[in-house]
């Protein structure tokens, strides 16, 4: 009985090993191949979602961009708003460094946002906070059943942000958004 | 005989050690007091001149007195005019005695002092120990009410809620909010490193005196450099302070003062935000930000729909200016300067004017 488990876990470990050993040597193996069959076996599976970006300077106002985010995604509101805030450009400064997106749950017509502690750090910059509050906000109305959006700060209810009253939703304000 | 030097020794040093202890100094007596501009004072008598070394924490000072205290001094106060001292304390540790004063707030170097008091030969009064702490804030404009505290769910005024906007700007009630303050410094420059409190402070004040030439009653948040609420607020109580003292004084208008900031430092311009409480909000701000506009060739960042708390949790009219950036170097540069803080503060009061000019019939 003994000798049998010995057996079978090696084998186990074998198959595992040669199993791995495929993944890693997967892409060194196949260098010529570039990567465009697999983004186009994607490309079916995904959606169309319109985020807004402080994009343009000059014009100190949110430019809407296009993004796809996989269909297959459980929380395509968490996914959209992870690509707004984690995935911005560089010399983008509508977020704080290190913000963090942690969760977005909606009922009814109601977002919350739950976001890490970086979104106060910069609570005495009327203009930053409220460029990011409707980034955010201008963004989730993107989606149709979306009308309020609320925020909370590491689970807790924030109260007020610099000048900000934070106790009630934001509802979407296009005064932000560059006009076309 | 070595014993017995050794012995001998050994006797004239405990001796002498008896008689040091003897002079040292005790503490014999304890008195407490809260000055009017809230300083705390502990004054300790003592048999000699005791020696005093302080350290402070962030939320105690710690004086060391050596002194020893007479057991049956009091070892516990707790001040009721001193509103940063929560209470002081006395350690007795053989020979010496440690005060320890425990604060509501964070304390700075020079928040306290200790010193000693020679002997008064002509009043009878002994040698003294004193420690001095900053007991409470130095003067006070509002007297915070206790409902203030507890947060007053929005709801949109009704017409007719006291404030009136006919018959001109002279006999209005105005109340001006200078940003910040005390232990909140705002946003800064960037060049100068200046405060955001100390240019909301000096414009506003210049606001008043326009708008009083032009006949109205102005009442002010804060006049010096002070918390509105106290320096342990929290934000909403701070915020909601302010909107008090427009309330209280019954006003037709309510105006914030502030200056913005970005971390992006090419970012500049003026821009008026007002909350829809009442049909003249937008109208406050957008006669204020077309003056504003006037004051040099400066950026239109437009009048904005907010939710600011004070617009949103007053009845008033009134509005949350944003003039001009800190963190642009240029415009830095405009609100440290004495003539274009006067500049700022004309355009607002003419607004304001404007604003009453235009309801002038009704």
């Amino acid at each position: 009985m003994k000798k049998m488990w010995r057996s079978a876990v090696a084998a186990l470990a074998v198959g595992l090993m040669t199993f791995f050993a495929a993944g890693c040597s997967q892409n060194p193996a196949n260098p010529v191949k570039p990567a465009k069959p697999v983004q186009q076996e994607q490309k079916v599976s995904k959606v169309k979602h319109t985020i807004y970006r402080a994009t343009d300077k000059a014009s100190q106002k949110l430019t809407p961009v296009e993004i796809e985010i996989d269909s297959s995604e459980k929380n395509p509101c968490l996914a959209v708003l992870k690509r707004l805030v984690e995935k911005a450009p560089k010399d983008e400064t509508t977020f704080p460094k290190g913000l963090k997106v942690k969760g977005v749950t909606v009922k009814g017509n109601l977002a919350t946002v739950d976001v890490s502690r970086e979104f106060t750090s910069r609570r005495h910059n009327d203009y930053d906070n409220t460029m990011m509050i409707y980034a955010i906000v201008d963004t989730l109305t993107e989606f149709k059943d979306i009308k309020k959006v609320t925020f909370t700060v590491e689970g807790k209810k924030l109260e007020v942000l610099g000048q900000m009253d934070m106790s009630e939703p934001f509802t979407r304000d296009e005064v932000f958004i560059k006009k076309k | 005989m070595l014993k017995k030097i050794f012995l001998i020794s050994c006797c004239l040093m405990a001796f002498l050690g008896a008689s040091l202890a003897q002079a040292a100094p005790r503490i014999t007596k304890v008195a407490y007091g809260v000055s009017p501009d809230r300083q705390l004072r502990v004054v300790m008598e003592t048999t000699s001149p005791a020696r005093m070394s302080s350290e402070f924490l962030e939320r105690e000072l710690r004086v060391t007195v050596n002194a020893k205290l007479n057991p049956r001094i009091n070892k516990l106060y707790v001040p009721k005019n001193a509103p940063y001292v929560n209470k002081v304390i006395l350690e007795p540790q053989g020979s010496e005695t440690i005060v320890r004063v425990l604060m509501k707030k964070k304390l700075s170097s020079s928040e306290y002092k200790t010193f000693n008091l020679k002997r008064d030969t002509v009043n009878k009064r002994p040698t003294r120990s004193v420690i001095d702490v900053v007991g409470g804030p130095a003067k006070k404009t509002f007297t915070p009410k206790k409902r203030s505290t507890e947060r007053k769910p929005w709801r949109p005024s009704t017409a007719g809620s006291g404030y009136s906007v006919v018959g001109g700007i002279s006999g209005k009630r105005i109340t001006l909010d200078p940003g910040h303050g005390g232990t909140d410094p705002g946003t800064h420059g960037l060049v100068t490193g200046v405060y955001e409190k100390n240019i909301t402070l000096p414009i506003s004040m210049k606001v008043k005196k326009y708008l009083e030439e032009k006949g109205a009653i102005v009442y002010m948040t804060r006049t010096t450099d002070v918390d509105v609420y106290g320096p342990d607020a929290t934000d909403v109580q701070e915020l909601q302070a302010r909107v008090d003292v427009a309330e209280d004084n019954k006003s037709d208008m309510f105006l914030s003062l502030h200056i913005n900031a970005s971390v992006n430092t090419s970012v500049g311009g003026y821009s008026t935000y007002y909350h829809p409480k009442t049909k003249y909000d937008i109208q406050v701000a957008q006669c204020i930000q077309d003056e504003l506009l006037k004051t040099g060739n400066l950026e239109d960042l437009g009048v904005r729909y907010a939710n600011f708390y004070v617009n949103k949790h007053s009845t008033m009219p009134g509005a949350l200016v944003e003039m001009l950036f800190l963190t642009n170097r240029r415009e830095e540069k405009l609100l440290t300067n004495n003539w274009f803080q006067n500049k700022i503060a004309r355009a607002i009061a003419d607004g304001v004017e404007d604003f009453y000019n235009q309801h002038r019939g009704g």
